[in-house]
């Protein structure tokens, strides 16, 4: 027996984001929060290819959900994941994710002295939502843009979001900057 | 066993992978977060009552569970590998092979390594013994490459066997044909992991020397769907623990009074008790972890307000349970202990002696029968857990860690009555998680406890869900 898709959680719209990008060549995943696998760890390429470790989070510290970046586009996306965006409208939530939005950011932009993470410190660094789409309006996403970008005081404009929708039993992703309404390929990835 | 593999995405995401060994094709369809799909199989439902596995091999056609895998890095933070006992406890409770690949080393933010405790494989050698269903706890990495996967033995043996058991269903045999030398190397590693790291965690150990480990393992290569029905049957210890009377010199020495970081009632008893010879603590000292003022005073206000909330709803008569900031001593560095005994568990050689020091500690409960005249002569373990963060009591860290400790000493043959004592917990979450039965610590303290004792003294009888 066949088991059919039933629920778009966040796990399974990350998860299928995750192969995207792996099969992809532009963007790397630096870390990953699965409920199993290897330890919690920030991790990246350095420049003969070799992984090694840029950050290791404690048992009690605050994680996102997916950390991904491209030497191409010279970006870093630090993406926060829910079932629903109703998840992310919370507003412990908002305040939640800007703030580690924030904290995480700066922590990676000091890391320019580790082998690993290097030249990366210095590259553009963004906010992602990620979530499966329900009944929301582009105007209910560029509100909940603005309350993340209320709160983060990092030079962002705009916040990426990873819409995972069923599409005839596959799963799809719309990605797009919430406030410009700009669907994006991330490819050929403009910030 | 060489041949070749192709892999693929079914509708862009669903990795799929066909191998083709000799004239065999095998394909292995994965479906990531169970709740997603639609159906489940009803083993597999079973299974996931009990905790969530990080991978279960399923055959396709007759949803057979072949066997579970439950897989942690997370030696670093020390008890972590405890928290999933839980799940380790629950597949061999129904019956479903398990294999849990540990990381033997893991290197701390304080740039240490730190090594895994013996209670996985400890519990894994007891659970085999008394349902005869595979539980086997493997390692990998090693001290010079702590969280390595490709370093010790683990990853690679559990790669070998899950090809077996994959080859051996596409030829129609049992799961574990064949796979008797594969499984008795594995059996062996335990013992010498139990034999050379027991003394991290304990003052002695249970003689781990007389397992047979080749009649052990032909044993659980017969687990079959056969088998798995018959694992309710009577169960025997293979862990023999000793009484009091029986602890040589040298163990007795081991047993020097403590004093109590924190005031408590039951533990002052519990620690008088191991004066008195009427019980001993086999573990070595929990270490405090003394908590900053604001954290403390902010848990204390939560407790206090559930308990009182509680109260209210069930029209409970006011209770002894109201905690105070100034309760807690202050450290050195000038933060608050929370511990009270400096030892987690105590083995009582009767359960009337630990009745007793409960009915010394809480004026509540004096005079209420807590035991049947049976279960009073039996051995008992008294498990005590400090914490002051509210949380679920039915869940993480304390089901898995109960699950480990109560089983490695006897509570899965029920050899020996369960109590665990929650100083600083108020009764409500637990009255309020008793009222779901579908909550997985309900069930895990229902089968492997008898009674949990909250601050207060307000103390519930987990096989009936009663509150006394």
């Amino acid at each position: 027996m066949t088991p059919r898709l039933k629920l778009l959680s966040e796990e399974v719209v990350r998860w299928a984001l995750e192969v995207k990008l792996q099969r992809g060549s532009t963007w790397k995943i630096a870390f990953t929060n699965p409920t199993a696998g290897p330890w919690k760890r920030v991790m990246a390429e350095n420049s003969k290819g070799k992984l090694g470790e840029i950050h290791r989070f404690e048992i009690d510290e605050k994680r996102p959900d997916l950390i991904i970046y491209s030497d191409v586009h010279k970006t870093v996306v630090i993406v926060e994941a829910k079932t629903d965006i109703s998840g992310l409208q919370n507003s412990d939530q908002v305040l939640k994710t800007s703030s580690l939005f924030t904290s995480l950011s700066e922590m990676l932009r000091q890391k320019g002295a580790n082998e690993y993470w290097g030249s990366r410190a210095a590259y553009s660094y963004q906010l992602g939502l990620l979530w499966s789409k329900k009944r929301e309006t582009s105007r209910d996403v560029a509100e909940l843009a603005n309350e993340y970008l209320m709160r983060i005081n990092s030079g962002v404009s705009d916040i990426l979001c990873f819409q995972g929708r069923l599409s005839d039993g596959t799963l799809k992703h719309e990605i797009f900057w919430a406030k410009r309404k700009k669907a994006i390929n991330l490819d050929d990835y403009q910030s | 066993m060489g041949g070749s593999f192709t892999a693929d995405y079914v509708n862009g995401f669903i990795p799929e992978f066909r191998f083709q060994i000799d004239e065999h094709e095998i394909q292995i369809t994965v479906y990531g977060n169970y709740a997603s799909w639609d159906p489940i199989p009803e083993p597999l439902s079973r299974l996931l009552a009990w905790g969530k596995p990080d991978l279960v091999l399923i055959q396709r056609e007759t949803g057979e569970i072949l066997l579970a895998v439950e897989e942690t890095a997370a030696t670093p933070t020390g008890n972590q590998a405890l928290q999933r006992c839980e799940r380790q406890f629950g597949a061999a409770n129904e019956g479903f092979p398990f294999w849990y690949l540990i990381s033997e080393f893991g290197k701390h933010k304080d740039g240490g390594t730190r090594k895994d405790s013996v209670w996985p494989t400890l519990m894994g050698l007891e659970l085999m013994h008394g349902t005869q269903v595979p539980s086997i706890i493997l390692h990998y990495s090693d001290a010079d490459n702590p969280e390595d996967y490709s370093t010790g033995t683990g990853t690679n043996s559990l790669f070998k066997l899950l090809a077996l058991v994959l080859r051996n269903c596409s030829e129609g045999l049992q799961p574990f044909a064949n796979a008797k030398r594969l499984i008795q190397a594995q059996l062996q590693e335990m013992v010498s992991y139990v034999e050379s790291n027991w003394s991290a965690s304990l003052y002695f150990v249970a003689d781990v020397s007389h397992l047979n480990i080749a009649e052990e393992a032909s044993r659980l290569c017969s687990t079959s769907r056969n088998s798995l029905q018959d694992n309710a049957r009577a169960r025997t210890s293979f862990l023999r623990w000793p009484l009091v009377s029986d602890l040589s010199l040298g163990q007795q020495k081991t047993q020097e009074p403590r004093p109590l970081l924190k005031r408590d009632v039951l533990a002052e008893r519990l620690e008088a008790d191991i004066v008195k010879r009427k019980a001993y603590g086999p573990i070595k000292g929990s270490g405090s972890k003394p908590q900053q003022r604001e954290s403390l005073g902010l848990w204390i206000r939560q407790q206090n307000a559930k308990q009182s909330d509680w109260q209210t709803r069930s029209g409970h008569p006011n209770s002894d349970f109201k905690l105070q900031l100034g309760d807690f001593p202050q450290s050195k560095s000038g933060l608050h202990h929370v511990i009270t005994s400096q030892r987690i568990l105590y083995l009582y050689d009767t359960t009337e002696d630990a009745e007793k020091a409960i009915w010394q500690a809480f004026s509540r409960l004096r005079n209420k029968r807590l035991f049947s005249d049976s279960e009073r002569q039996s051995p008992a373990l008294v498990y005590i857990s400090n914490s002051v963060k509210p949380g679920r009591i039915f869940g993480d860290p304390y089901t898995g860690q109960i699950s480990a400790y109560s089983v490695s000493f006897g509570a899965l043959s029920k050899a020996r009555i369960v109590i665990a004592y929650f100083p600083h917990q108020s009764v409500a979450q637990a009255a309020d998680e008793l009222a779901d039965q579908n909550n997985k610590g309900q069930r895990i303290m229902a089968e492997l406890t008898d009674l949990l004792i909250f601050g207060g003294g307000l103390a519930i009888r987990t096989k009936r869900g009663e509150l006394i």
